[in-house]
């Protein structure tokens, strides 16, 4: 009877104890360091990781932090209406949430996300060492709520050979907007019958049309107002590009999708310096960089994203350790490895782990500092309907349907309705 | 008491009939009728994609007919719809006919047509897009060998082609091919004897088409029609946002609603104003529909 009562006694001491254990741990909120090892988290990108385990950050950082990490890939185009649900519903399936310069405001004034000041206290991550530009991003908003993954910016791209060939000097950082006219003329080759061989230029692409305007001097984006700025030099950079389609110097828009640069169709092209790493060593000819020709102003548009983490997420620390990893010097390295784009951190920028070292072409690395040095975060932070609706007109005004100065009006009272001010 | 048990009988075959229609019932709750009241709701306020939401009557109204983008893409939608659905029933029923001629290789000949079809009309568009492209589509290397020219011509970007390339494109379209499908059945629902007694009248074939063959299929020409607009006024989108929604869009000529919906809703974030350009669209194609078969009291025929 007595053995019987013993056992009975360690039997409820040993209920009690697993009770109080089983609920003394939190459902997925971890405290820190070890105790996060195995703790599985999803992040959430627009690009597929590294197919290279040695550049997968992803990978690396899981295996530094012990921490699992699931990568989920959204299409770019779905990428930032797909996180704007995700906030609106409280969804919680992603803890990191890699977002974009014109969502960060929006997320945090919305508490979709959460300031990572109690987590940077700790942290041997230097606020202070940040690109200038992304603080003043994120000003006003009493907290950081996001670390910037890399700084990416617009550059000219030049195949060599067709320079050597016209017997035009390379051009520089300090290449003027109107040698760069000059040079895209005379690399231009016609066929027979007057169509064009090899265009001097190729089109701008959706982000670089806001260099050239920039370029002209136009604002384009007013971060106090939250407006589109664009006027006289929209209308100047879209009457040189109709008269460069005029004279074949300039693909007209079309739907044709081939790359004319890579194609050896295009002598010059303004690309994101992200294209450096895809290009790499596939490309038949002797290609450099160099910054966006100097017009009115230097004007290049700078894209990052921020790591932030879910406000809905259960395993925030797990999230942080993994951020911390990824901004630290290993996971920056290997992430301006891989894509080719700087650190936003000045001092991990410097060592330039980011010259892409399959790009054995490129002798003018300083066009990557250089830009970044002039870039702002411009178009970025307006609605992608906005600016994709402008590019639309810009287009239809090379094509001549539209005049130039019609097409900015049109753009900017397009833009007025959508965000909501009245132009007079 | 036999009253009373044959009201029983009554009350329990009608719940068993309403208790075979409850899943129907729950769907049509569920999946229709709320979200279009949903819609509605939402449409009355300023709600964003990311959540944010308040209450702001018909604002969204007042400003969207205030708005020049809406009145151009109401009139581009009215115009597509219109087009898209004479042009698309026409070949459906002239490929109808053609198969219903007694041939050898029918089937073969059906199979081909159909294929097309059957492919995801973004798919579909985004080959298109390349077929039609400036300096490396086929059409033009196609038409740069037959001429023995350079021939350049932007389809999808010049305001003189880009409508009759689009209308081509819904030839191959799921919809079209449907519609044909439908046609061929109704052409062989024809009673032959009419046109055995047309041809002792010495009837041609136009007489026969225009007074058999047409009322006969008057009901299936009326179904084609009222499926065909309503497709083409929501389903637009998943062929022209791959052809020129993003970027192209000469002159905004082809921004038909469903387009404008998706821009506003979803790059810029818009929700209510998308919602409450839906209810136009909704409203719009109760329209076309009250209207077809309005037109079709005085035009279809019913042989009963």
């Amino acid at each position: 009877m007595k053995t019987k009562k013993v056992l009975c006694g360690i039997l409820l001491i040993t209920l009690i104890s697993g009770l109080i254990i089983g609920c003394g741990k939190k459902d997925g909120k971890q405290s820190s360091g070890d105790d996060l090892a195995g703790t599985e988290i999803t992040l959430t990108v627009w690009n597929e990781p590294n197919k290279n385990d040695e550049l997968n950050m992803y990978l690396q950082a899981e295996k530094a932090t012990g921490i699992k990490v699931n990568v989920n890939v959204i299409p770019e185009s779905e990428y930032s209406s797909k996180l704007n649900q995700m906030v609106a519903t409280k969804d919680d399936s992603a803890d990191i949430l890699i977002v974009w310069e014109n969502d960060i405001r929006n997320f945090a004034e919305t508490k979709g996300i959460i300031a990572l000041d109690k987590y940077l206290e700790n942290s041997s991550i230097n606020q202070d060492d940040f690109i200038d530009a992304v603080a003043a991003l994120t000003e006003g908003l009493g907290a950081t709520y996001g670390l910037p993954w890399c700084a990416a910016t617009e550059i000219l791209y030049y195949n060599q050979d067709m320079f050597d060939a016209a017997g035009i000097p390379y051009p520089d950082n300090n290449w003027s907007y109107s040698d760069f006219l000059a040079a895209a003329e005379k690399l231009t080759k016609y066929n027979d019958d007057g169509t064009t061989a090899v265009y001097g230029f190729d089109l701008p692409n959706t982000q670089t049309w806001w260099a050239g305007i920039g370029g002209y001097g136009d604002k384009i984006y007013d971060p106090s107002t939250g407006r589109m700025v664009i006027g006289d030099g929209a209308v100047s950079f879209i009457e040189d590009c109709a008269e460069m389609v005029k004279k074949g110097i300039m693909p007209e828009p079309s739907s044709d999708t081939s790359d004319k640069f890579a194609a050896g169709k295009a002598a010059m092209s303004w690309m994101g310096s992200w294209n450096i790493g895809a290009y790499g060593d596939k490309l038949d000819f002797n290609w450099d960089i160099a910054t966006i020709p100097t017009n009115k102003i230097k004007y290049n548009t700078l894209h990052t994203g921020f790591y932030t983490i879910n406000a809905n997420s259960k395993k925030q620390d797990a999230a942080w350790k993994v951020i911390e990893w990824l901004m630290g010097e290993k996971g920056q390295e290997i992430n301006s490895k891989s894509s080719g784009n700087p650190s936003a951190l000045k001092t991990i920028a410097d060592k330039g782990a980011w010259k892409v070292e399959s790009a054995t072409t490129i002798d003018n690395w300083d066009a990557i500092t250089d830009s970044l040095a002039a870039g702002v975060f411009g178009y970025t932070c307006l609605p992608s309907g906005v600016t994709n609706n402008a590019i639309s007109l810009f287009n239809t005004a090379l094509t001549g349907q539209i005049t130039a100065r019609e097409a900015v009006d049109e753009a900017m009272q397009y833009a007025a309705e959508t965000i909501g001010y009245s132009l007079k | 008491m036999k009253e009373k048990g044959r009201k029983n009988r009554h009350l329990a075959n009608n719940l068993t009939a309403y208790g075979f229609m409850l899943p129907w019932f729950i769907g049509f709750i569920c999946f229709t009728a709320f979200p279009v009241i949903f819609m509605f709701f939402v449409s009355l306020t300023n709600r964003r994609l990311n959540g944010i939401s308040q209450f702001i009557g018909f604002t969204n109204y007042k400003n969207i007919f205030a708005s020049s983008t809406f009145r151009n893409s109401f009139k581009v939608t009215i115009f597509f719809t219109i087009v898209m659905m004479i042009v698309t029933a026409v070949w459906a029923l002239l490929m109808a006919f053609l198969l219903n001629y007694k041939q050898r290789l029918n089937g073969i000949f059906q199979f081909f047509y159909f294929i097309p079809s059957v492919i995801p009309s973004v798919a579909l568009a985004y080959a298109f897009r390349t077929m039609f492209g400036k300096d490396a589509g086929l059409f033009n290397a196609l038409l740069s060998s037959i001429s023995g020219s350079n021939v350049r011509i932007n389809w999808l970007y010049n305001e003189r082609t880009v409508y009759p390339v689009i209308f081509f494109i819904t030839l191959f379209t799921y919809n079209t091919g449907q519609m044909m499908l439908i046609f061929r059945s109704g052409l062989n629902d024809v009673p032959v004897d009419l046109y055995e007694a047309a041809d002792i009248d010495g009837a041609g074939f136009w007489t026969k088409f225009g007074r058999i063959t047409l009322p006969m299929i008057s009901p299936v020409i009326l179904f084609n029609t009222v499926t065909g607009s309503i497709s083409a006024l929501n389903g637009s989108f998943a062929l022209l946002y791959p052809l020129t929604g993003d970027t192209g869009d000469p002159n905004k000529m082809t921004q038909v609603l469903s387009l404008l919906i998706y821009n506003e809703a979803f790059s810029n974030y818009k929700v209510g104003y998308g919602c409450a350009l839906s209810v136009i669209l909704f409203l719009l194609a109760c329209v076309f529909g009250i209207a077809l078969f309005g037109i079709s009291k005085k035009y279809v025929y019913y042989e009963n």
